[in-house]
């Protein structure tokens, strides 16, 4: 293919993008315009991951960017924890046969936290928790000379209280997931340890007898905050 | 070894935050909707989402808040908007840069051994110099998402972008700063003072190549603060960070003094 035949591709890749770009803008100007068709017809690799990425729906749920998703984690930390309980056995088996139950108890817990980390998305989501819609009707109160003691301006201010709140709510609770999904993992690598440990009958019993309290820290830790 | 209590336990929420439930041994049953359980709990500290910033505001971003930046790249409302601020934050830079060094060329008539006689070089340096580094970025950014992926980090193809262009805007900014002091070289060449001609144009050539290496440097810094926020699919020994933005730094270091070069020849041909 000739020099020009590449540029013409290129060109209207950079078009296709540049249009997309000026579709997605909230207002156009004139000259944003003219940056927008001459910086994105020239330099569109740089904009096009921009506009090929999915929605930013999680961040403007309140969302943290970059969230794994939890449902697939809780099953794999499930999968491997019984596996290495599994690998143990022979060891102790009699000390460990519980222990099976309890993952499986625990990760039902954190099943739990999912499920409400998921409610906590829903109910951001929701219209009158729109934080920026908020925003702007206190911002359309003010500019119209209400003043902070206004009924209108101190119910906005609630409510976009109540939704930061609501944010920090899943903050936390996005956090002490991430732990109890760290704390699984943890005690799974010192199940491994265990089989190659090599450790007289005695030792393995107190290290299990660690890891059972560990087991029922994190999932009393759970409940309170279920 | 360590145990479980040296692991933070996770927080509970407030006593009037949430019904609290009944010690019961079986899983905690689904919690009822949260909002009129925090309606009137106190508010706690929440981080606040970073807010776009304006095209002033994100020089202002680049000089003295590179943290605050890291932020507004991780948020994906941001991070589209503050991609094209830097990038005409970098276009500005290399174009005032170029449109100097262009200046420079056609002003002390240099004849530089390493390039074809230039033509016109004030009216097509700032273009050549625009494309060749931004166009060089673009060739790099394939480059720059695998190694970002083979250092462990998952970083979106997007982020690396904006990581990209957050290099080039602060080498950019730095060259706006530079400029007038290259400025005074060429006037001091033009003047006589300076004999070497042909020196101060390359030098002027050179420059964005130096200076980008303390773009290099934020480049480094802003990846240590991503580090701690993207997740690890793989850990990686040793300080791979810094071997991965030496990476990125060799990949492009090889690419835009040739396409320069190219397009210095391309323009120099048209006259």
């Amino acid at each position: 293919m000739s020099t020009t035949g590449t540029l013409l591709i290129y060109g209207i890749l950079g078009l296709v993008v540049a249009a997309a770009m000026a579709l997605r803008e909230e207002r156009l100007g004139a000259l944003r315009i003219l940056f927008l068709f001459t910086a994105g017809v020239v330099f569109w690799p740089l904009f096009a991951p921009s506009i090929l990425g999915g929605s930013a729906a999680t961040a403007e749920a309140g969302g943290v960017p970059g969230d794994a998703p939890i449902g697939p984690r809780i099953q794999a930390g499930e999968q491997q924890i019984l596996a290495a309980l599994a690998k143990v056995r022979g060891v102790a088996e009699g000390a460990l046969a519980p222990e099976a139950a309890r993952v499986r108890d625990l990760a039902a817990s954190l099943a739990t936290m999912a499920t409400r980390l998921a409610e906590i998305d829903d109910t951001l989501r929701a219209p009158e928790l729109d934080a920026r819609a908020l925003e702007a009707r206190l911002a359309e109160l003010v500019a119209h000379g209400r003043g902070p003691e206004d009924a209108r301006v101190l119910s906005m201010k609630a409510r976009l209280g109540n939704v930061e709140r609501l944010r920090a709510l899943r903050a936390r609770t996005h956090d002490d997931l991430e732990r109890a999904l760290l704390k699984m993992e943890e005690i799974t690598s010192r199940m491994l340890l265990l089989k190659f440990a090599g450790r007289p009958e005695s030792e393995v019993a107190a290290l299990i007898g660690e890891i059972e309290g560990g087991v029922d820290g994190v999932a009393e830790a759970m409940l309170a905050v279920g | 070894m360590e145990t479980l209590a040296s692991f933070p336990a996770p927080r509970r929420p407030p006593a009037h935050a949430s019904p609290a439930p009944a010690p019961a041994p079986a899983p905690a049953p689904a919690p009822s909707p949260a909002v009129a359980a925090v309606a009137d709990a106190p508010a706690p500290p929440a981080p606040a989402p970073p807010s776009a910033p304006t095209a002033l505001g994100i020089f202002d971003l680049i000089l003295r808040g590179q943290p605050h930046l890291t932020r507004v790249l991780v948020d994906e409302r941001s991070l589209p908007g503050a991609v094209q601020r830097l990038l005409a934050l970098s276009l500005l830079g290399l174009g005032a840069h170029g449109l100097v060094v262009g200046f420079a060329a056609q002003i002390l008539h240099a004849e530089l051994p390493y390039l074809p006689p230039l033509g016109h070089p004030a009216l097509w340096m700032p273009l050549a110099f625009v494309l060749a580094f931004v166009g060089a970025l673009c060739v790099c950014l394939p480059s720059f998402w695998f190694y970002t992926q083979l250092s462990g980090l998952d970083a979106s193809f997007r982020l690396v972008t904006g990581q990209a262009l957050r290099a080039q805007a602060t080498t950019a900014v730095l060259l706006l700063g530079v400029t007038p002091f290259y400025a005074a070289v060429v006037l001091a060449c033009a003047a006589g003072v300076l004999p070497d001609a042909p020196a101060v144009i390359t030098v002027g050539l050179a420059t964005p190549f130096v200076v980008g290496l303390y773009g290099m440097r934020t480049l480094y810094k802003g990846f240590c603060e991503l580090a701690a926020v993207l997740p690890i699919t793989h850990r990686r020994r040793g300080d791979f960070l810094s071997r991965m933005v030496l990476c990125w730094g060799a990949v492009y270091t090889a690419i835009a003094p040739v396409a320069l070069y190219r397009l210095a020849e391309a323009f120099g041909r048209l006259g």
